[in-house]
């Protein structure tokens, strides 16, 4: 034994006494799985945020520019696509919507699902660029809807016309007047919220509620004329001419035309059958067009005077069989653009969903034809219609990024796993002081 | 397993611990050190092939990570008051921590140069400048320690049998 392991030993005599803590295995165990539990947790948070980032997405290349026009075909946004708030990508061709399907939607019952977007809406809108292949996400309102303007600059949106090329919101025209009042028999007022539409050209625009109409002009927003009429339980549709000098109103069971002091033009039961329908329904020529359609039959194109309500010849334009409805949009002459919703099993469902379809009607042709079809499940289509007859190529889509997405999906994914393992913590607790008492 | 580990702890802590103040100087020190590493060794209890092994390992590794530590603090590690152990102890104090670390292995706990080795996580080579360059050092501030080393050589090889 030398001097220096001797000195070892004795000032190793010094030496603590280690008393290690009662239940130092059991806590030590739990801190490992905790750490295991929390490693885990990370690496799946950041496996998630690379799968997310690293997803395959179209490249930015994007097609025309140099005109406006109505693109080829149209395909399904992505679900991470920019919105029209967030990017706004210039005036529309086209705006349609899956319904609930439509990406960006909310749940209707579990809106904490998508707590990262703004307001509630369980129906969103695709909007499509008019000079490239852009795909933006209109969101507002419960369901946002396809209004879009005949320029496509804008879209009606919870009651206010969207700037598609800001991302802001202009206010619509007030109406003015006494708030609708329901008379005993009828239906009680309850914010219902009316039609609110374009002229033809889309330099006016009527807002109507349950007894009150009034009609500006676009996009400076000053009124021209109020009117009030006597309460409507349902307003259906609402059509003006491009002088904005009269309205005509899809009522429960007739068709009225106002004049601009809200006195009654004429009127005609609605189901003689006449039926107005879609903004471009009032001709510069003052022919009012509507829908004929025998019972279960096609159908075909009708006109009333707009001045008297007395039909008058329109022409023999082709049938449109199986639709639940048809909206006539624009004319080019005689040629008639109409989006026709065509009847469908419904998917989830046996109920028919109307899937819509843009198409020509010309005068002799045996049918109509389709000038664009939208993705399958489109439940809502409009074009903007000053551009229907243009068409410009298809390229590859831009559906910009919507970070928000990312971010709120990544911390929804991540929070699943916390939320569990909290949950098993706290049953394995319970079980624990179960046993224990 | 619990059970296992228990009866290590209670066999074990205490040669632990004197290793502990050994490589720290320090009776606070050393009694976390010591929990540091069972805590460790407790963690990984149903993988370990050499649990003795591992806590050694634990406590140099974790001594000398913690004495680099103080001293970019500029503090030193406190001796007790004893004769040779204290001179010991401000001799420890001077050296460098794998220096101080390879003295305990070899003189403290006996080990061979190739489980010293093994230990620290260094080649032979190393372990060998390594408590030469301690020796010399310790001959050079407490001479009376070395008192039976010096003389053979001032090369580890002799210095050390």
């Amino acid at each position: 034994m030398s001097v220096l392991r001797d000195a070892f030993r004795e000032l190793a005599e010094d030496a603590p006494e280690v008393r290690p803590p009662a239940g130092l295995y059991a806590a030590a165990r739990r801190r490992r799985r905790e750490r295991r539990a929390a490693a885990a947790l990370l690496a799946l948070a950041v496996l998630a945020v690379a799968v997310l980032i690293g997803w395959p997405r179209p490249g930015p290349e994007r097609f025309g520019g140099d005109s406006a026009g109505l693109p080829d075909h149209l395909v399904l946004p992505s679900w991470d696509t920019a919105t029209v708030h967030d990017s706004p990508a210039g005036p529309a061709a086209v705006a349609y919507s899956l319904g609930e399907r439509n990406v960006q939607s909310d749940d209707e019952d579990f809106r904490i699902f998508s707590w990262w977007r703004h307001g509630h809406t369980v129906s969103s809108t695709t909007v499509v660029g008019l000079h490239e292949d852009v795909y933006r996400i209109a969101r507002g309102g419960y369901t946002t809807g396809v209004d879009l303007s005949p320029d496509g600059r804008f879209l009606m949106v919870g009651g206010e016309a969207l700037d598609l090329s800001t991302g802001r919101t202009r206010a619509l025209p007030k109406l003015t007047g006494p708030r609708p009042q329901a008379g005993p028999s009828s239906t009680p007022y309850y914010g219902y919220g009316g039609v609110t539409t374009w002229s033809p050209e889309g330099t006016r625009v009527v807002v109507v509620d349950q007894s009150r109409v009034a009609v500006a002009g676009w996009p400076s927003g000053r009124i021209e004329w109020n009117a009030t009429f006597p309460y409507q339980n349902y307003i259906g549709d609402a059509v003006i001419p491009e002088d904005g000098s009269a309205v005509a109103l899809t009522l429960d069971d007739e068709i009225v035309v106002l004049n601009r002091d809200g006195t009654r033009r004429w009127s005609r039961s609605k189901h003689e059958p006449w039926l107005v329908s879609g903004r471009a329904a009032w001709r510069p020529d003052g022919r009012l067009v509507g829908l004929t359609r025998e019972v279960n039959g096609p159908y075909r194109l009708a006109a009333l005077d707009g001045a008297t309500g007395a039909p008058v010849d329109i022409g023999a334009y082709p049938p449109v069989s199986a639709a639940m409805g048809m909206e006539v949009v624009a004319w080019r002459g005689d040629v008639a653009y109409a989006i026709v919703r065509h009847a469908v099993p419904g998917i989830y469902t046996q109920d028919e969903i109307p899937f819509p379809e843009l198409v020509r009607l010309v005068p002799g042709a045996a049918a109509p034809e389709v000038v664009l079809k939208p993705p399958a499940g489109t439940e809502q289509l409009a074009v903007a219609t000053v551009f229907v007859d243009a068409r410009r190529a298809t390229g590859a889509p831009e559906f910009g990024v919507n970070f928000y997405e990312y971010l709120g999906r990544g911390l929804n994914w991540a929070c699943c796993p916390v939320v569990l393992i909290g949950f098993l913590v706290m049953v394995r607790k319970t079980v624990r002081w179960s046993t224990q008492v | 397993m619990r059970d296992g580990f228990e009866e290590f702890v209670r066999a074990r802590t205490g040669a632990f611990a004197r290793t502990a103040y050994l490589l720290t100087g320090d009776r606070r020190h050393a009694e976390e050190l010591v929990q540091t590493a069972l805590t460790a060794a407790a963690e990984r209890w149903t993988r370990l092939d050499d649990p003795e092994r591992y806590v050694r390992r634990v406590l140099y590794a974790r001594a000398i990570s913690r004495w680099r530590r103080l001293r970019r603090r500029a503090q030193s590690p406190v001796g007790p008051p004893a004769e040779r152990g204290a001179a010991l102890a401000r001799a420890l104090a001077g050296l460098r921590p794998r220096q101080r670390a390879a003295l305990v292995l070899r003189f403290h706990e006996d080990c061979s140069e190739s489980e010293a080795a093994e230990i620290l996580g260094v080649g032979l080579a190393a372990l060998r400048d390594l408590t030469g360059a301690a020796v010399r050092r310790l001959h050079e501030v407490a001479p009376d320690l070395t008192s039976d080393l010096t003389g053979e050589t001032e090369e580890h090889e002799g210095v050390l049998s």
